[in-house]
């Protein structure tokens, strides 16, 4: 026993404790006929204590004592011995008639070994100096939403996904990271998929089944690799690729039904009626609906012929959308080849007529062994997207009709016509039987690779990947007649009927060629990596149309008139060149040092301004390697210190020659009827223009404690963005658009926390992951200028507050009015009316009139304290996944159709029945006024029309089952599971009645967000 | 191994000699570049296209701008009530439609101004018509900036392309501005023919115009102190044009599509905002947008105070002629009445489509649910629900929104789709130069027979008569019978617009409501009208002129005697002075803060 003492002191007091209790259950419960014995140790052959071994298929086991010995009995010598441990890899070992066993258990890589991919390249992820997080295939998968960037959604602190539309094909989330990282530029993070790099978007078209991994580089100091892109972060998207020689062969499908989580309720006919005659009242004009047709309506009904009363929300809008998956993976090969390929169709439909969207794709992404030093490769990724639209309008313009046409309207008309609308337009034939408009995109993505490894540590990788997106559009425009009271009225639209054809293709051809040396010497490792990238992107297009089709169903461009033939087309070209290298070193991987630079060259500026270096530099420490720490390293398991610092670039400015004063064709005009050919210039141009810079200084700390059972990371920095490429406003009387600059700067400012618990209770595996995070926007120096409109960028505030009036409730009396400050003429005020606070003036200080000198920030539309939650529990083939996402602080704000009653000859909401009236002066609306062109006050920009977008919602969860191997082997099926799953379930928030709080609604144009009810197979074979 | 390495770092060497050449990163721009660009005719051309195109200024849905400017007057108003800027309106610097005059102006001036100046170095080798082109270019400067002083007074001044220096300017004062236009349209008129080959074009006529439209605005508000020079400078131009160019025989020719492929319209017209239905169709909704509810919609009413401007055909004003009858309004009326406008009782003809199956014919009727159709398959008239009156639809028509009255002119269109109209519209006829001509003279009080020739020959156009030998030599009523003459002739060319401001009557069009046709006194039980309206009329409804001596002069009405009997709108309609002058938009004064707002924003 004293040998046993001696071990017991090198671990702490608890370990010692729960040993000893352990040890003892342990002896109470040898008691049996057969006893099996043995010693279970680590790969380096330490031993391993209280690791868990338990007789497959029963709750029978035990633990191993203080010197990796366990013994047990086991009721036959045939059973299966299933080993577990934090930490490591479970094993299950058949005894096969074996009394004494010895295991080695392995290390659970993904906690020590586990490797991440980084910029041209990868690297173990505890030598990680940069800020990059990691997501899995699995937990992107389980979602089970429509395309990866919604996926990602609360998975990655400081990553903000924006969902802001439910529209099939256009629903994918807004991407920032750390903050939005531009005025003018994009703000969007650079996407590689496999290295390549793709549009934006591009996330939105992959099957989420060949997804391998996503890493996401947050810092200067891992993204600086791609310079002058990376200003906005990075996302790499890996994709699979086949592993070993085994065929394998596994499906996934889901179907699921979309429902809108939130539409308001538009008013009745007698309530419209009602409501606008006391609107009328309340600008001293007569009724327009006399109480004898109010009565009829209440007593006769709507008779859809002289009387309608038309529910245009139930007439359009469809409360399920049927939305299916179906994807087949196989990969295998022999030692020579290897293949991974990948069948997948998506399919969503609309909430509205004629609306859908359909995604099919194919990869193939094959590895051959050509010689021992020679490694090739080609992959082939062929996708085919189709939207489907209403031609006449689109499908935000047909809900924000259907959400706000006044219900006397005609719709459809009793002998199944069209009714005539608004003086024609009828949402209801826009969505039914106004053309089809559809998009087609096909793209081939061809890649081929050649890695050499000449000798043992040096590898030269060369890789050329062309990829051709397209974009056809095909739109046929078919008006429809309307009636109403049994008579003709119009032909909608008056236009007539009109052929479109487009037709746009980009060809990006990337061509990358880099090698890398790494060399360990004693305790020193290094790592050097140099590359160059070249890119070419050539984009062309051309649309033609046609009007006058005379015979239904013949829709060709051939079919129309000649007459009245268009056309168009051009072409854009630009290309970027780069060099880049990298230099790791550590030592006895305790101290870690990285150097990062890139040197850009782009064709969107003039020579001298051209070429940009983008360095950044970062170190870590893992304090935990130290012997100090020896003491505790039990219960803090890793601890790591980072520190970062790097410049990156953005040139993502929405224009190829944006330094060319241009003068451009397309603005003739109509001599003698005919339309001749124009030009000019629109655009003050400037000469000068280059990269926008962002410095990124990084702080972070990874900690792992209780036997790596918790881990945490968290990061602060400080992100400073200048030389911002802006246009400033310049006066209107130039008569041309505001020239590009160089010129401002600002400051995001955040921390990101990673949380995770891992444990199991018996067979009950489960984990708890928190995602926190908060950016902080602040401008920082726009050299005095201020961008002013319905929000405001000027120094000192958040980029993009909204800016308005700030509200002090309703006028309640004339008295009130006459004595206090109002906003234009004083006799179109009247109680009831808005009344604002005037806190300001033409010298600074109030002045008794309210004027924009009274306008101040009301809110920010940036989300902060972004906060995401997520359980996730196996027991016995079961597993449950509930998943929370939430923004704690947001400012919305609403205009026009969105949530003005009668803004612009429509109608309005039930909730807004709520108005003020002398009886009712506490009303959540001011007075119903006939609201016109928005000339009232009460329609200004201000606080009244701002609410909270802060939301806590029920983001996800799923309910799984996985069949019991010994049932599923008799089919010779390795994997069986069901799933049922839920998205958007549960949702809190103080938006407005009848609006999801995360969608974009603003003037009232907008595709509700999906409750989606979900239920999917995987079969692995 | 060794061959390996040297085969890898071979192509490393190739790969890196083959891409790091610079020429790789030269694309170059797909549009052409702004440096020396106007060296020759076909780019000086289309630059000029250029400046045309910025003519289409959209202050409303296709609606050609100057229908809607004469719609902030009280001779006319919009559907909404009391929203008419300008006269109850919201007239504020955040205004959307005083932005968008203002951007769209600027505009005009900045591309003339980029051609101008780009093609400088190049004059004195440039061929064919290029000479012509920039002579174009400067008259539509000048226009352009006609509009901004008439509008916004002082206002800043460019004459080449604006540079970051001047981005912080102040306002030019209108009379340099003004003596700006005059001086530069001298230097035009050389290079211009009196009529342009091409239609739509500028040519010497519309330049002369210009000048005499220009200088009257000076005359009219007393520019400088110099009030008589300005009228002086504005006769003599409208006299360069007097025989250069004609009337057309038909007033009502000048404003379809079938009446403006006649030369005598063609040669009347000496610019014109230019449509077309072929090829890439250029089209406007100035009918669809101001017809009947029956079909089509009704944004935009002619108000009561224009319908009675109009003389009785034998010269007299209705309060002065026995021919009037409050009963029949429209009977024995200038025929301008009847070619501009539609009341209670008109048939009214139009299209839908375009095509036969189109074709609409009905009784305009303010009172009635039901009135009478022509059903063209059958031949024979029939009763239809009246949707002025019975629709969900009925408060926006003329009879609800509007207060009678219809605009026909524009909108007199049975060929064409009336959503889909393609008739041009005049931005200047040889009337107004005529009109402009004797109002200038007359100003000057110089009352010769030429004064009364061009008065005449726009009276007679429409069978009117000659100027009463009462009024010859009575510099008042002369001045009284020129401002009528320009509402009735020139009403919904964007002209009244400006006149309104010239002759300082914004106070007296905009005193309070407008009122309209009578009201029914009694309908019966399925609504149709038993007693009172125009079937009831009496003699004593005839609207009083003399208020005052200033409401005598111009022609204003007075209803309030028998205002209760009346259809009103825009109860709250009121006049303030400020509204003379537009205000500077608000966008304008964030950005360059040197602007100074106009008095009383």
């Amino acid at each position: 026993m004293k040998s046993n003492k001696k071990s017991i002191l090198r671990r702490n007091g608890i370990t010692k404790f729960l040993f000893l209790l352990m040890f003892f259950c342990f002896t109470l419960l040898s008691y049996g006929q057969t006893n099996v014995t043995g010693k279970v140790t680590d790969s380096k052959g330490e031993t391993l204590i209280g690791v868990n071994v338990i007789i497959k298929g029963t709750q029978q086991g035990t633990i191993t004592d203080i010197n990796g010995n366990f013994t047990l009995s086991v009721p036959s010598a045939n059973s299966t011995l299933e080993f577990s441990y934090i930490g490591y890899k479970s094993q299950d070992i058949a005894l096969n008639g074996r009394t004494t066993i010895n295991v080695t258990l392995e290390e659970d890589t993904q906690a020590l070994e586990e490797v991440v991919v980084v910029g041209y390249g990868t690297q173990k992820k505890v030598n990680l100096t940069g800020s990059v997080q990691n997501v899995s295939s699995d937990d992107i998968v389980k979602r089970n939403v429509s395309n990866t960037s919604i996926a990602l959604q609360g998975l990655v602190p400081g990553v903000s996904v924006t969902t802001t539309s439910g529209r099939p094909g256009y629903d994918g989330g807004g991407i920032t990271i750390r903050g939005t990282g531009s005025i003018n530029s994009s703000s969007r993070p650079l996407v590689l998929i496999d290295g390549v790099i793709a549009d934006s978007y591009g996330l939105n078209f992959i099957d989420m089944n060949t997804i391998e991994s996503i890493s996401v580089l947050k810092d200067a100091a891992s993204a600086s690799i791609y310079g002058s892109r990376a200003s906005n972060g990075v996302i790499l998207i890996t994709t699979k690729r086949a592993t070993d020689n085994k065929l394998n062969v596994s499906y996934s499908g889901y179907v699921g039904v979309n429902t809108p989580t939130a539409i308001p309720k538009p008013l009745s006919a007698v309530d419209y009626m009602r409501s606008i005659n006391v609107a009328r009242a309340n600008a001293d004009i007569g009724p327009q609906y006399s109480d004898e047709l109010i009565n009829e309506y209440i007593t006769l009904g709507a008779d859809n012929f002289n009387r309608y009363d038309t529910n245009w929300r139930d007439e359009i809008i469809r409360n399920n959308a049927l939305t299916h998956n179906n994807s087949i993976s196989l990969s295998g090969g022999s030692d020579a080849i290897k293949v991974f390929a990948n069948l997948a169709h998506f399919y969503q439909d609309g909430n509205i007529s004629n609306n859908d969207y359909r995604r099919s794709t194919l990869r193939l992404n094959t590895d051959a062994q050509v010689t021992k030093w020679l490694k090739a490769g080609i992959d082939i990724n062929v996708r085919e997207s189709k939207s489907v639209n209403p031609t006449l309008d689109s499908p935000e313009g047909i809900i924000n009709k259907a959400t706000t046409f006044v219900p006397v309207f005609s719709g459809i008309n009793d002998d199944g016509t069209w009714g005539y609308g608004q003086n024609g337009d009828n949402p209801i034939a826009s969505a039914e039987a106004s053309g089809i408009s559809t998009a087609r995109s096909p793209e081939l993505g061809l890649k081929g690779f050649l890695q050499i490894n000449p000798f043992d540590g040096f590898e030269v990788y060369t890789g050329y990947s062309h990829r051709k997106v397209e974009t056809k559009s095909d739109s046929f425009l078919k008006p429809y007649d309307t009636y109403e009271s049994g008579a003709y009225k119009t032909t909608y639209p008056a236009s007539g009927t009109n052929k479109y054809e487009g037709w746009s293709q980009t060809l990006t051809k990337q061509f990358n060629l880099q090698a890398s040396y790494e060399k360990q010497l004693s305790n020193n490792y290094f790592k050097i990596l140099a590359g160059l990238q070249t890119e070419e992107i050539n984009s062309r297009s051309f649309s033609a149309s046609r009007k006058g089709y005379e015979y239904d169903g013949f829709e060709d461009l051939n079919h129309g008139d000649n007459a009245t033939a268009t056309n168009s087309g051009g072409h854009n070209d630009w290309a970027m060149l780069s060099y880049f290298g990298r230099l790791n070193y550590n030592y006895k991987e305790k101290y870690l040092v990285e150097l990062n630079g890139r040197f850009d060259g782009s064709s969107r500026f003039m020579k001298d301004e051209r070429w940009g270096f983008f360095p950044s530099a970062s170190a870590a420490w893992r304090v935990s390697e130290e012997a100090f720490f020896e003491p505790i390293k039990n219960t803090i398991n890793n601890l790591k210190l980072r520190v970062s610092y790097g410049v990156l670039g953005n040139q993502d400015i929405f224009s190829y020659f944006p330094y060319a004063a241009t003068i451009s064709p397309g603005y003739g005009t109509w001599f003698n009827e005919e339309l001749g050919t124009g030009v000019a210039q629109t655009q003050v141009a400037n000469e000068k223009i280059s990269w926008e810079k962002s410095a990124q200084t990084n702080i972070g700390l990874d900690l792992s404690l209780l036997n790596s059972k918790l881990n945490a990371t968290f990061d602060y920095y400080i992100r400073n963005i200048d030389d911002m490429l802006q246009q400033f406003p310049i006066p209107v009387f130039v008569g041309l658009s505001s020239p590009w600059e160089n010129a401002g700067s600002m400051r995001n400012k955040g921390w990101d926390l990673n949380l995770t618990w891992r444990d199991k209770i018996g067979d009950l595996n489960y984990s708890i992951t928190g995602n926190f995070s908060d950016v902080k926007n602040k401008i920082t120096d726009l050299f005095g200028k201020e961008y002013i409109g319905t929000q405001i960028t000027r120094e000192g505030d958040p980029m993009g507050s909204w800016f308005g009036y700030v509200s002090d409730g309703y006028f309640q009396t004339q008295e009130e009015i006459d004595s206090s400050p109002v906003y234009g003429e004083r006799e179109n005020i009247k109680p009831g009316y808005i009344k604002y606070k005037d806190i300001s003036g033409s010298e600074g200080e109030p002045d008794g009139k309210i004027d924009s000198f009274d306008r101040t920030i009301i809110g920010n539309p940036s989300p902060r304290y972004e906060y995401s939650l997520n359980l996730a529990a196996d027991w016995k083939g079961l597993d449950l996944n509930i998943f929370f996402q939430g923004v704690g602080k947001k400012d919305l704000h609403y205009s026009g159709y969105g949530v003005r009653p009668f803004y612009i000859g429509r109608s309005m909401f039930e909730n807004q029945l709520d108005y003020w009236t002398e009886d009712n002066r506490d009303a959540k609306f001011p007075i119903l006024l006939i609201d016109g062109s928005g000339s009232n006050p009460n329609n200004m920009i201000s606080d009244f029309w701002v609410k909270s977008g802060a939301y806590l919602r029920l983001k996800n969860v799923v309910l799984g089952y996985t069949i019991p191997h010994k049932i599923t082997s008799k089919y010779n099926l390795s994997t069986v599971r069901f799933y049922v799953s839920g998205q958007n379930l549960l949702t809190f928030s103080n938006a407005y009645e009848g609006y999801d709080p995360e969608n974009s609604v603003s003037s009232g144009s907008f595709y509700p967000l999906m409750r989606t009810y979900t239920f999917g197979l995987t079969i692995n074979f | 191994m060794k061959n390996i390495i040297h085969k890898t770092v071979l192509l490393i060497t190739i790969s890196l000699l083959v891409i790091s050449c610079e020429d790789f990163l030269d694309k170059e721009p797909n549009n052409y570049s702004s440096s020396g660009f106007y060296k020759s005719e076909a780019a000086i051309k289309d630059g000029v296209s250029g400046v045309y195109n910025s003519l289409y200024i959209d202050l409303a849905y296709n609606l050609p701008y100057s229908a809607m400017l004469d719609h902030w007057t009280g001779l006319a108003m919009e559907r909404a009530e009391n929203s008419t800027i300008g006269a109850g309106g919201a007239l504020t610097p955040d205004n959307g439609s005083v932005l968008t005059w203002w951007t769209t102006l600027y505009r005009i001036v900045a591309r003339s101004n980029s051609v101008i100046k780009g093609s400088e170095p190049y004059i004195e080798n440039l061929e064919g018509l290029s000479k012509q082109y920039l002579a174009e270019a400067r008259v539509l400067r000048a226009y352009a900036y006609y509009n901004l002083i008439s509008t916004y007074g002082n206002v800043p001044f460019f004459t080449e392309p604006v540079t970051v220096e001047q981005y912080t300017v102040a306002s030019e004062k209108k009379e340099v501005i003004l003596d700006f236009i005059l001086s530069d349209l001298d230097l035009a008129f050389a290079d211009l023919p009196w009529v342009a080959t091409d239609r739509g074009r500028i040519d010497k006529s519309f330049a002369y115009g210009l000048k005499a439209r220009a200088a009257l605005l000076g005359g009219s508000l007393n520019y400088g102190g110099k009030a008589a020079e300005y009228f002086k400078v504005s006769a003599e131009a409208a006299k360069s044009v007097i025989g250069q160019r004609s009337l057309a025989n038909n007033f009502e020719d000048l404003f379809n599509k079938a009446g403006q492929s006649k030369a005598d319209v063609r040669n009347e017209m000496l610019l014109e905002l230019m449509y077309s239905d072929k090829g890439s169709k250029r089209f406007h909704m100035i009918g669809f947008g101001q017809v009947s509810r029956v079909y089509g919609q009704t944004g935009r009413h002619p108000s009561r105070l224009l319908a009675d401007t109009y003389e009785c055909i034998d010269g007299k004003r209705i309060d002065e002629s026995p021919l009037y009858d409050p009963k029949n309004p429209s009977e024995n009326r200038d025929p301008r009445f009847n070619a501009t406008l539609w009341m209670h009782g008109d048939t009214i003809r139009g299209n839908t489509r375009g095509t036969d199956a189109g074709r609409v014919m009905f009784i305009a009727d303010v009172y009635n649910p039901t009135t009478m159709f022509y059903n063209y398959d059958t031949g024979k008239w029939e009763e239809r629900t009246n949707t002025d009156i019975n629709s969900g639809a009925a408060w926006t028509s003329f009879a609800n929104a509007g207060v009678g009255y219809l605009w026909k002119k524009f909108s007199n269109e049975t060929e064409e789709n009336i959503s889909n109209q393609t008739c041009n519209v005049p931005l200047m006829r040889y009337a107004e130069v005529l009109l402009t001509y004797a109002e200038a003279k007359i100003e000057l009080g110089e009352l010769d027979n030429s004064v009364y020739d061009a008065i005449n020959q726009v009276r007679n156009r429409s069978n009117m008569p000659n100027v009463s030998t009462n009024r010859q030599g009575d510099q008042d009523k002369m001045r009284q019978l020129v401002r009528r003459e320009r509402k009735v002739e020139l009403i919904l060319e964007g002209l009244h617009f400006v006149d309104m401001r010239r002759w300082k009557i914004g106070d007296l069009e905009n005193e309070g409501p407008s009122y309209g046709y009578p009201l029914a006194l009694t309908k019966d039980k399925d609504g149709y009208i038993t007693s009172g309206g125009y079937q009831d009329a009496t003699e004593d409804m005839i609207p009083n002129f003399k208020k005052t001596s200033r409401h005598d002069l111009n022609d204003i009405a007075s209803y309030d005697a028998f205002k209760d009997k009346l259809k009103v709108r825009d109860q709250n309609r009121f006049w303030n002075d400020k509204f003379y002058l537009f205000p500077i938009p608000q966008t304008e004064r964030d950005r360059n803060e040197n602007i100074t707002q106009n008095d009383g924003y």
